[in-house]
């Protein structure tokens, strides 16, 4: 008879997410980000900060579309984790990239000179680019509130699916152009 | 086992036992109205005969009661449980062959063994989804079985009538298993039953055929059920018998 | 046509360039051209407490609710795991000084993450070597035993993370709303859930289903493996299979709830850890906005499709398996 085997999440090659958030809504996002990109990872490397008390991964990324901010050729931002020699250090819930992916990122500055992740990963959202289309389709659908009252987020709804990069694009201009959102509830 | 499985126990015993008590005294009680000895209506069965018999029952079916597949609420947005979707289950009616032997221990006190195979339907009516899923019956068969063994007592008619109808009573217990679907899981229980019924013989020989008919109430503790009290179904059945 | 099979807890795989995924779900690690679950070998595991505290809550209420939260893991029958306090420390909960440790940290780069839960491995044999745990101070925490208002029971958070600490990652029964400026959870039935209930909520501290499926599935003990089984099987859409679907086992008997993911290009999926009986099945999209909260949502993930219930029973066989579930959604 064969063996069922239970599958598991590879911390490596997928960011799992081992942290308690606070979901922000995406005009919220896009209201605290400092830099908002379409880039694709040119570079990836971990590094000992702290005092060699932490390892962070700094990515580089070749910038595609630039939606706000400042925005060089490349940006530079910085994960938690990484690996150094033998040894890896993972935070559940930070993100994990690889040379040649794509993503729009959300961005902030901070008090250091490399910004991070909105939310460690919140402000993500990897493009899948489809070579035999040429179609670029962002995964994670938008979610943002219609109005000021709570509104349940129904699994399955027809209106919320993946978008194309165009129309993401899209929505990420026009809650640029609206006032930012409130903080949520539940801080 | 606890006191509460206990006294269940005892119940179901005591249940059994009136069930016997009761064919038993319809006996008896049928002993004493016999009036002055009577002719009887052609060879009734001598001790020591045989009847074989087998035709289709029909079972009835049961309700299991709704289920609700609840997530817990974050307090601050409500107290109720958040209701994700509801079930509702029920085991169908089936209709399910049985074969049956029995040997005269007197002309009128039989015993007999049994074995019922049949294949009802469990059901689960899901409904009322939080996300618009549409709503399904879903399904799976049961596979059935019953191996029983009972006690009949048949009731003699006056001369006069020269009927060849026979009613009876019948009372015993049997195990019942039942496989669910692909035989990956089995749930096993003890029965109960008690009822009356009619036969009807062509002719006076010895060896003969006739007809049986006979309906009663089935009560299960175990099988396949949501609940662990016990359960209450309708049984009837109809049967060509041959004796000899 | 179901099969009896023996449901092993422990190491699974990831297909997809690694990208593997689970509702419950459990963490591994790459070691060479395999993946290993990543659990703690030895035990107990061995933990320290900062001796700092926040502001309501002192380092002594702080390391009295860990321990509560350790022991309700360690109270799972079904999983052999044990862990030990091993005393007071000034170092914070940072990686590389080869011991675990839980403690407050404020973490400004990390605004909207209450807590997070780190590992040190070594990639060799992918052995834990440490993990940390640190409670953000950017955010009020409590250790009451009835909870807080405007505060977040750090009993419940910590139960959460320490579900990471295990090896567990996360878990997507829950359902949320949207409010102007943010989300928040409407309601959860796994303690896994990435997002955290309310300030002032302590319904975290008690597990669920799911989670103890989740951590038996990883330390179970032997009783466990003969005593519960699993189901597996595949999500098609079009004939294709769907990638990061969540699979939920509704079982109407015990009322209990297990999740789990499609991982798999072809869509496959297990859900371990449940009662022998009777389940029906239903599949969702996680298009929630929160698909990073679970897997890398490049890999393929499809959320373009119904949710919609299995047509058929399915029955879980005890100490066994059953296979070969096919379920098919349509496109929205």
């Amino acid at each position: 008879m064969g063996r069922v085997l239970p599958f598991v999440v590879c911390l490596l090659a997928a960011p799992v997410s081992a942290t308690v958030l606070i979901p922000a809504e995406f005009r919220e996002i896009v209201a605290g980000s400092d830099i908002i990109a379409h880039a694709r990872v040119v570079d990836v490397r971990a590094e000992w900060v702290d005092g060699r008390r932490q390892i962070n991964t700094v990515v580089t990324a070749e910038v595609l579309t630039g939606y706000k901010g400042k925005v060089e050729r490349t940006i530079s931002f910085k994960v938690p984790g990484g690996q150094i020699g033998r040894y890896r250090s993972v935070m559940v819930g930070a993100p994990v990239f690889r040379r040649g992916e794509e993503a729009v990122l959300f961005l902030q500055s901070g008090s250091s000179e490399t910004p991070h992740i909105f939310g460690v990963n919140q402000g993500l959202y990897r493009v899948r680019y489809n070579r035999r289309t040429g179609r670029r389709l962002v995964v994670s659908p938008v979610l943002i509130a219609s109005g000021e009252g709570p509104e349940r987020v129904v699994r399955g709804s027809a209106s919320r699916r993946s978008l194309e990069l165009d129309a993401f694009g899209a929505q990420v201009r026009a809650a640029m152009a609206l006032p930012a959102a409130r903080q949520s509830e539940s801080r | 086992m606890s006191l509460a499985r206990g006294v269940a126990a005892t119940v179901r015993h005591a249940a059994c036992v009136g069930a016997l008590g009761g064919t038993l005294g319809m006996m008896a009680a049928d002993a004493q109205i016999r009036s002055p000895p009577q002719r009887p209506i052609g060879p009734t069965p001598r001790a020591g005969s045989w009847e074989i018999g087998g035709g289709p029952a029909f079972v009835g079916g049961y309700d299991l009661g709704s289920a609700s597949a609840d997530l817990s609420r974050n307090s601050t947005t409500d107290t109720n449980p958040f209701t994700l979707f509801v079930t509702d289950s029920n085991v169908t009616p089936a209709w399910s062959p049985f074969g049956r032997v029995a040997y005269y221990v007197s002309p009128k006190l039989a015993v007999e063994g049994g074995v019922r195979f049949g294949r009802p339907v469990y059901q689960i009516d899901l409904s009322g989804d939080a996300e618009s899923a549409p709503d399904v019956v879903a399904e799976e068969t049961l596979d059935q079985y019953l191996f029983d063994a009972s006690v009949v007592w048949h009731f003699s008619r006056p001369p006069a009538s020269r009927s060849r109808i026979v009613p009876f009573v019948y009372g015993g217990a049997g195990y019942l298993r039942e496989l669910h679907e692909a035989q990956e899981l089995v749930e096993t229980g003890i029965e109960y039953h008690a009822g009356a019924g009619i036969k009807y013989w062509f002719g006076n020989a010895p060896r003969r055929f006739g007809f049986r008919g006979d309906g009663g109430l089935s009560v299960r503790d175990g099988g396949f059920d949501f609940d662990e009290g016990l359960r209450i179904v309708p049984v009837a059945g109809v049967s060509l018998v041959f004796l000899f | 046509m179901t099969r009896r099979q023996r449901v092993v807890a422990a190491v699974a795989l990831i297909v997809l360039a690694g990208v593997p995924l689970s509702a419950y779900l459990k963490l591994g690690s790459r070691v060479g051209a395999r993946t290993v679950t990543l659990q703690w070998r030895d035990f107990p595991a061995r933990y320290f407490v900062t001796d700092a505290g926040v502001d309501g809550v002192s380092a002594q209420q702080f390391q009295t609710a860990i321990a509560r939260a350790f022991s309700t893991w360690e109270a799972v029958e079904t999983a052999n795991l044990s862990t030990e306090f091993a005393g007071f420390t000034a170092a914070t909960p940072r990686v590389g000084d080869s011991i675990s440790v839980l403690g407050f940290l404020g973490r400004s780069d990390q605004s909207r993450t209450l807590a997070a839960t780190s590992f040190f491995i070594d990639t060799v044999d992918g052995r834990i070597l440490e993990s940390d745990i640190y409670f953000n101070t950017t955010f009020g925490w409590s250790t009451s035993e009835s909870g807080t208002s405007g505060r977040f029971d750090l009993e419940s958070i910590a139960v959460h993370e320490i579900g990471h600490f295990f090896g567990l990652s996360h878990s997507a029964l829950g359902e949320t709303e949207l409010l102007s400026g943010g989300r928040r959870v409407i309601a959860a039935e796994s303690v896994m859930f990435p997002i955290a209930f309310s300030a002032g909520n302590t319904a975290d501290r008690t597990l669920k289903p799911d989670d103890i499926a989740g951590l038996s599935d990883i330390y179970g003990t032997s009783a466990f493996s003969r005593q519960f089984g699993s189901i597996s099987g595949r999500v098609t859409k079009n004939g294709t299979g769907v990638i990061g679907a969540h699979v939920i086992a509704f079982n109407p008997r015990t009322t209990r709830l297990v999740g789990g993911f499609t991982l798999t290009s072809d869509g496959g999926f297990v859900i371990a850890g449940l009662d022998p009986g009777p389940y029906v099945l239903r599949v969702e999209p996680l298009d929630d906005g929160d698909i990073e909260s679970f897997f890398d949502s490049s890999f393929g993930v499809d959320v373009d499709f119904n949710v919609k219930f299995h047509e058929r029973i399915v029955v879980v066989p005890r100490g066994g398996g059953t296979s070969n579930i096919q379920i098919r959604v349509t496109p929205k």
